[in-house]
């Protein structure tokens, strides 16, 4: 930079805001907190949202469509028909409560699964080391596979017992293993879908059934079908639409958090708007000298424009590394 | 060709009454020439300075410089015909707490494209002539009134204008500070054969320049008969 820009740039620039330092360094720091906390805000919601989406999803695994229940569960007599369906190719029927648990306080949803179906649906399952054992477990009646949120959650080990209320009955539970925490982000215990239906006293009900299409099926059709054999009682989705309803019921959340971001931002964008405005009134006599000196209105307006640039440049910076570690840190917390 | 020629100029503040500052001035400014106006306070001396500075605007008459009509250019323009050819001396001093000594004497260069080496050389060479070169690089906060105020004239003068303002240079100096800045004023004018208008309350210092005018309470300017610098 040459040696008139530079006395340019420190006269209407870099000079006063060095000179009224507190008041620069206040502006900054303003800049920083607003930026910082709509930032942090919106990466712990999109966060949240992906996690969500993400544990909605790895549910379905592999599978196309889902046929759920319309309440709470339908009759498993259903299962057959849908999986004999044409452009069926594997139906995993599934069973989901949410049990109270005896010794602590809280629920935990337990997934009946038939494991041999589930497997065919779910790679991550299927694909863990120890997978055959892991199936054998789930025939187990006693046995119950907790997922990796559970177990954390819980402070579960393969070997714990679990006891479930169930109207006035506990039934124990030994935890025979932990599922991965890839394939499962949801807080979860997975057992034997028969288990499931005589411990929590549902025989013979089913709450969906998984489905993955035949190759060159049409989805549109096998949905048509699948649709028609109990209008009243089922209804089918996709993963898609499952994530959107995940989404769907964090969406108040989601928009509260936004609203926090936005009020933050605007108080900060509120308080720069008003220093900026003392500063430009403090510097009123300066500017009147320097236009006697021959520095024109659009000159006086381009230094003020810079330096709010510049006090924006360096609060959003410090913003932006305040923000990600705010948000590292509560979405860690 | 005279460098400025003021012609029945008029200015007026406030309505219903308007109070009459300036009334029918005229005068006639050559290069090199150094005129005082003396007046009252509050008798128009600085709204005059305002005027021919392109800063305000005349209720009527005309003010040419250089050939130019002000009242025919846009305040850009004024404003860059300020930038080249004039300089300007206040009361206050003005300089700009957060620039240096020699970064303030800069700054009309800067504003009129003179860079780098040949801008550093002016600068140091108009600090010497103020007798501040060994000041170039304190701030303004470390100097006296009188020294302030000889920096506000180099700034005044390193751009090489041909009209140089001065609104009351000495109102805030001791005796001796203001002598030595008038003096350094005039030295510098003749120097560089830029014409000077200084304004001012005092008669001594008046008498420093070519001739004297008297603003008088109705607003009308009059050449004083008491010949100084001759």
């Amino acid at each position: 930079m040459s040696y008139g820009s530079g006395v340019l740039l420190e006269a209407g620039v870099v000079g006063p805001m060095r000179h009224q330092l507190g008041r620069t360094l206040l502006a900054v720091i303003a800049i920083a907190l607003g930026l910082a906390l709509g930032l942090s805000i919106y990466l712990i919601n999109r966060a949240a949202a992906d996690e969500i989406s993400l544990a909605a999803r790895s549910l379905y695994g592999l599978a196309d469509l889902a046929v759920v229940a319309t309440n709470e569960d339908f009759e498993e007599e259903l299962y057959p028909l849908i999986a004999r369906k044409p452009g069926v190719s594997i139906a995993s029927p599934q069973l989901r409560v949410e049990a109270n648990l005896a010794d602590r306080r809280g629920t935990l949803a337990f997934v009946g699964v038939d494991a041999f179906r589930y497997r065919a649906l779910q790679p991550a399952f299927a694909s863990v080391a120890d997978a055959d054992r892991t199936t054998r477990t789930l025939f187990d009646p006693r046995t119950i596979l907790v997922s990796a949120a559970a177990a954390q959650t819980l402070e579960l080990r393969e070997g714990d017992a679990l006891r479930v209320q169930v109207g006035l009955d506990v039934i124990a539970f030994e935890v025979g293993g932990v599922l991965p925490a890839e394939a499962f982000r949801e807080s979860i215990a997975m057992l034997d879908i028969a288990t499931a239906q005589w411990a929590f006293g549902r025989l013979g009900r089913l709450s969906s059934v998984d489905v993955r299409l035949a190759s060159g099926a049409s989805a549109l059709d096998v949905r048509r079908e699948l649709a028609s054999l109990a209008p009243n009682r089922i209804r089918i989705t996709t993963p898609g639409e499952a994530t959107d309803e995940a989404l769907r019921l964090s969406r108040s959340y989601r928009a509260n958090l936004t609203a926090l971001a936005l009020v933050a931002l605007f108080t900060g964008g509120f308080f720069v708007y008003s220093t900026q405005a003392l500063a430009v009134l403090r510097r009123r006599r300066e500017f009147a000298v320097l236009h006697a000196l021959g520095v024109t209105r659009r000159q006086q307006l381009g230094f003020v424009l810079a330096g709010s640039a510049l006090t924006g440049l360096c609060g959003s910076a410090l913003g932006i590394m305040l923000g990600t570690w705010l948000a590292r840190l509560g979405v860690d917390a | 060709m005279p460098l400025l020629q003021i012609d029945r100029v008029a200015k007026a503040y406030g309505v219903a009454p308007a109070r009459r500052v300036l009334n029918g001035v005229s005068l006639v400014l050559r290069s090199g020439e150094y005129v005082a106006i003396m007046g009252d306070s509050g008798s128009g001396k600085s709204t005059l300075l305002n005027l021919i500075a392109g800063l305000d605007a005349p209720d009527h008459g005309r003010i040419v410089f250089d050939g130019q009509d002000l009242a025919q250019l846009g305040d850009a323009e004024r404003t860059r015909l300020r930038r080249a050819r004039m300089g300007f001396v206040f009361q206050a001093f003005h300089l700009l707490p957060h620039l240096s000594v020699a970064r303030n004497v800069a700054l009309p260069l800067a504003l009129n494209g003179v860079r780098g080496a040949a801008a550093m050389a002016r600068v140091e060479r108009m600090l010497e002539s103020v007798e501040l070169g060994s000041r170039a690089h304190s701030a303004p906060s470390e100097l006296s009134g009188g020294e302030m105020q000889r920096v506000a004239v180099a700034r005044a003068l390193v751009h090489r204008p041909s009209l140089v303002l001065a609104d009351e240079p000495t109102g805030n100096l001791d005796a001796d500070s203001a002598r030595e800045v008038l003096a350094l004023l005039r030295a510098q004018l003749k120097r560089d054969s830029a014409a000077g208008i200084l304004v001012t309350h005092s008669l001594a210092a008046a008498r420093t320049a070519d001739r004297i005018y008297v603003l008088d309470g109705s607003g009308a300017l009059s050449e004083r008969e008491e010949p100084v610098h001759a």
